[in-house]
């Protein structure tokens, strides 16, 4: 049962025939990856919240990648809750600075990737 | 066997993209037209990678510059016979990404840049490895390896 989801809005984030969620789509913007708490909630609540993102970015999700904060705080990042808007957070940690920054970045996004339930919204 | 993909009319790049797009979309015909010794797999990846191209101009922070199309093409057209074709994404800072995944997840992901060394992570049986690949004219060396192991793990 995840508790964390990553909304995917873009078909190269996922690969459907494999069941598995790309770590491109776990890699920080501005050093944090964009979040819901989806602790309690049943699918429509799910994908309400989906459907409520996806009139910002002016598109439905495509589907989600479902995490446990266990699979977070195991690659060494941190999800922090913000509740703007309710149930939103970003997981947090990522390295921001340095010559590798992006292979660390993989690295990390990689070990989310592995752990990462793809769900997809049909 | 002629591969054809639709794509939207809505993406159609910007006036800095235009002449590089123009080549991409000759580049496009090309592919449509063309189905010789690589396989349908290659070409579906041209096509991916075409198509997100164009995708990126309408993804804000996600867009991919030409240099990194043609980089990516490059690198793409050097893979060698014997691993299969990579899946084709785009990473937030605009770079293409490169997955190779197995059923198990284990994966090896590759991005490449308008510039400099491609970054990869690898999540195989035998371990997780991630850093930067040396890359000149033929396909990284470190790279064959270490898709050697995701795909022939001893």
């Amino acid at each position: 049962m995840g508790e964390i989801a990553r909304f995917l809005f873009h078909r190269s984030h996922y690969a459907s025939s494999k069941k598995v969620v790309k770590p491109g789509a776990f890699l920080p913007r501005n050093g944090q990856t964009s979040v819901f708490d989806i602790v309690g909630l049943k699918e429509p609540g799910i994908r309400r919240i989906g459907s409520e993102v996806g009139v910002i970015r002016g598109r439905d999700p495509r589907g989600r990648g479902e995490l446990r904060h266990v699979d977070v705080t195991d690659v060494g990042l941190r999800f922090e809750r913000d509740d703007q808007p309710p149930r939103h957070g970003n997981l947090v940690g990522w390295p921001s600075s340095g010559r590798n920054r992006k292979d660390r970045n993989k690295d990390l996004a990689r070990g989310l990737a592995q752990k990462a339930v793809l769900v997809l919204h049909d | 066997m002629i591969l054809a993909r639709h794509v939207s009319a809505a993406h159609r790049p910007s006036r800095s993209r235009v002449s590089y797009a123009e080549s991409v979309e000759a580049d496009r015909e090309i592919v449509q037209l063309t189905h010789r010794a690589k396989s349908r797999g290659y070409w579906t990846a041209r096509l991916d990678l075409i198509d997100l191209f164009d995708e990126s101009e309408s993804m804000a922070e996600d867009n991919m510059l030409p240099a990194t199309f043609a980089r990516a093409r490059k690198l793409l057209d050097t893979i060698p016979s014997g691993f299969p074709v990579p899946e084709i994404g785009l990473d937030p800072d605009g770079e293409v990404a490169f997955d190779w995944i197995r059923r198990d997840r284990t994966l090896v992901s590759v991005s490449i840049g308008p510039q400099g060394d491609p970054s990869y992570a690898a999540g195989l049986v035998d371990g997780t490895a991630y850093g930067f690949l040396r890359w000149g004219d033929r396909f990284p060396v470190a790279l064959t390896d270490v898709l050697r192991r995701l795909y022939h793990p001893a």
